[in-house]
């Protein structure tokens, strides 16, 4: 009894796991080529334009992704043996690239040219974080300073 | 300092492997490692269980501790009349068992259970329900059972299996910690079950062995050795099986041909049941039907 | 493959640059270190297991963030950062990131 409910939750796990991936990261990438103009950095000191001020303002984008049963499952066994957990790192890829990407299109509403000393936090939400094995989701937060023109200098 | 826009490919921070693939070599080598040291953990116990003397194990349980054993027993006057005439077969048995077994002592208990079945417990008890009696047709297969029970305390199986339950659970405990997830500990804890179960169905097949062999030795001949077994199997067929390795006991069929090659072999005229006995398993099924 | 955790290369000039590149990895040591490591606990002292776990993953975070800096065509990362965050009791999540840039050499 407990082996098909097992069965049924890894199997709707890795069919809808995989799917919701596979989406998710065609989106990303494609989000990832349009915003590819603009650049983020983590250098502190803005570059010197002679004739605007500049205007600086933080900006963020965070994503809280969890991970599928299926993969938990295997994660869960491979830590058992050691070595790389594959299973969470393209878990942490996508949220964190997530949380970049929105923190650009933000940056790119306020007309910024460029986002300075970008910074990302990662966070795991859980019951119980405490727990082995507890990974449930993860939230990342990216933010950093988006740069953008001011008003021209009288001289 | 100029920018240049580059894409970084993908791959670098997340591996292209197919999931299905980690999927199946860890869920066997886990399954594999898993049997493996469940087996050789189960073997170290019973090797333990060897030095720890019968004296010491039916003083631990004691005559009470049968009572802690989830069922009520039969006080009525039929049913300790009953008892006292199991207890006298039983030990009439044990006299032939041999020198060897002179160490153990036998406690026989009723359960007030309409479902034929009887078990060892540890500490020499042996449990014999009702609804065992309406069964069994003869002495000779009366004999059988309580013998196949003795054997599994001569062979100190109770105690084994206890053992190797406590070293299983312990080892699951320190692999997982306390708190690891539920369905791996669900899925960890029923791969070991499945080795253990193998263990027990070797149990039960070596206790038929030594049942019949013992019969043998009493009575002279094996008739009504596979009596209670066909029985069972005239009811199972209503249940429905479940797969032989899942099972705790060896197949029904299995052990009745066994039982039922030798009994030809060995033909003799069965003993019949006292008459107080056939009233007892009348009443017996007559409460249950009620 | 310059890596610095400052805003320039000391001593040369940087003439492109390519954006944040990241590297990250999770990993994990077999049960039984993290028995033994659950036992040091009781005693205290260094977990030997989970140093080398943590260097291991630390490297390979920066390899991958290197790898990424290749592909770019960068020959430096400027103002590199690591976090490390507990996403599973007994794994290690290492995360590098930096600014790829090209400078003249």
């Amino acid at each position: 009894m407990e082996i098909i409910v097992l069965l049924i939750l890894l199997a709707t796990g890795y069919f809808f796991g995989q799917r919701a991936e596979k989406k998710h990261f065609k989106s990303i990438i494609e989000r990832e080529k349009a915003h590819l103009h603009f650049p983020v950095v983590t250098m502190r000191t803005p570059p010197a334009i002679a004739q605007h001020e500049l205007n600086a303002e933080l900006v963020a984008g965070n994503a809280v992704i969890s991970i599928d049963f299926f993969k938990k499952f295997v994660a869960s066994l491979k830590m058992l043996f050691g070595g790389r957990v594959t299973q969470y790192e393209s878990l942490l890829d996508r949220a964190r690239r997530e949380a970049l990407l929105r923190m650009k299109e933000q940056a790119a509403l306020k007309n910024a040219f460029v986002v300075m000393n970008a910074r990302v936090e990662t966070a795991s939400i859980s019951k119980n974080s405490k727990r082995r094995n507890s990974v449930g989701a993860i939230e990342v937060l990216a933010y950093g300073t988006a740069i953008s023109l001011g008003k021209k200098i009288q001289r | 300092m100029r920018y240049t826009p580059v894409q970084p490919p993908e791959g670098i921070n997340v591996i292209d492997e197919h999931p299905l693939k980690s999927f199946f070599i860890l869920t066997v080598g886990t399954i594999g490692v898993l049997l493996v040291v469940v087996a050789v953990l189960g073997l170290a116990a019973d090797y333990l269980v060897k030095y720890i003397p019968v004296e010491y194990e039916q003083n631990l349980f004691s005559k009470e501790s049968v009572y802690l054993m989830p069922f009520a027993t039969d006080k009525s006057e039929e049913g300790l009349q009953t008892k006292q005439y199991l207890q006298n077969l039983v030990d009439e048995l044990h006299a032939v068992a041999g020198e060897e077994y002179a160490g153990h002592h036998f406690q026989v208990e009723i359960a007030d259970d309409y479902e034929a079945n009887a078990f060892a417990v540890p500490g020499g008890h042996i449990v014999v329900t009702k609804g065992l009696f309406s069964s069994i047709e003869s002495e000779n297969g009366l004999s059988m059972i309580l013998a196949h029970e003795m054997a599994h305390h001569y062979e100190r199986h109770p105690l084994r299996s206890t053992g190797r339950g406590l070293v299983v659970s312990l080892f699951l405990l320190t692999v997982l910690g306390a708190d690891g997830s539920s369905f791996l500990q669900g899925f960890l804890g029923n791969t070991a079950s499945i080795t253990n179960l193998a263990f027990s169905r070797q149990q039960e097949a070596d206790s038929d062995v030594f049942a019949s062999d013992l019969l043998m030795k009493f009575y002279g001949h094996a008739s009504g050795a596979a009596e209670f077994f066909q029985y069972v199997e005239s009811e199972e067929g209503s249940i429905g099986e479940v797969p032989s390795f899942l099972s705790t006991h060896p197949a029904t069929e299995d052990r009745i041909s066994n039982l039922i090659e030798l009994e030809n072999q060995h033909a003799g005229d069965k003993k019949p049941l006292p008459n107080f006995l056939n009233n007892y398993a009348a009443s017996a099924s007559e409460q249950e039907e009620q | 493959m310059l890596l610095t955790n400052l805003e320039q290369v000391p001593g040369k000039k940087i003439v492109q640059h390519f954006g944040l590149v990241q590297g990250n990895t999770i990993r994990a040591k077999h049960v039984g270190k993290d028995f033994l490591a659950g036992l040091k606990n009781i005693f205290g002292g260094e977990l030997g297991a989970y140093t080398e776990l943590l260097a291991e993953s630390r490297q390979e975070a920066t390899d991958r963030m290197i790898q990424q800096a290749i592909s770019m065509g960068a020959n430096a990362i400027v103002n590199v950062r690591y976090s490390t965050s507990s996403v599973a009791q007994g794994a290690a999540e290492l995360y590098a990131y930096g600014t790829a840039v090209k400078v003249d050499l």
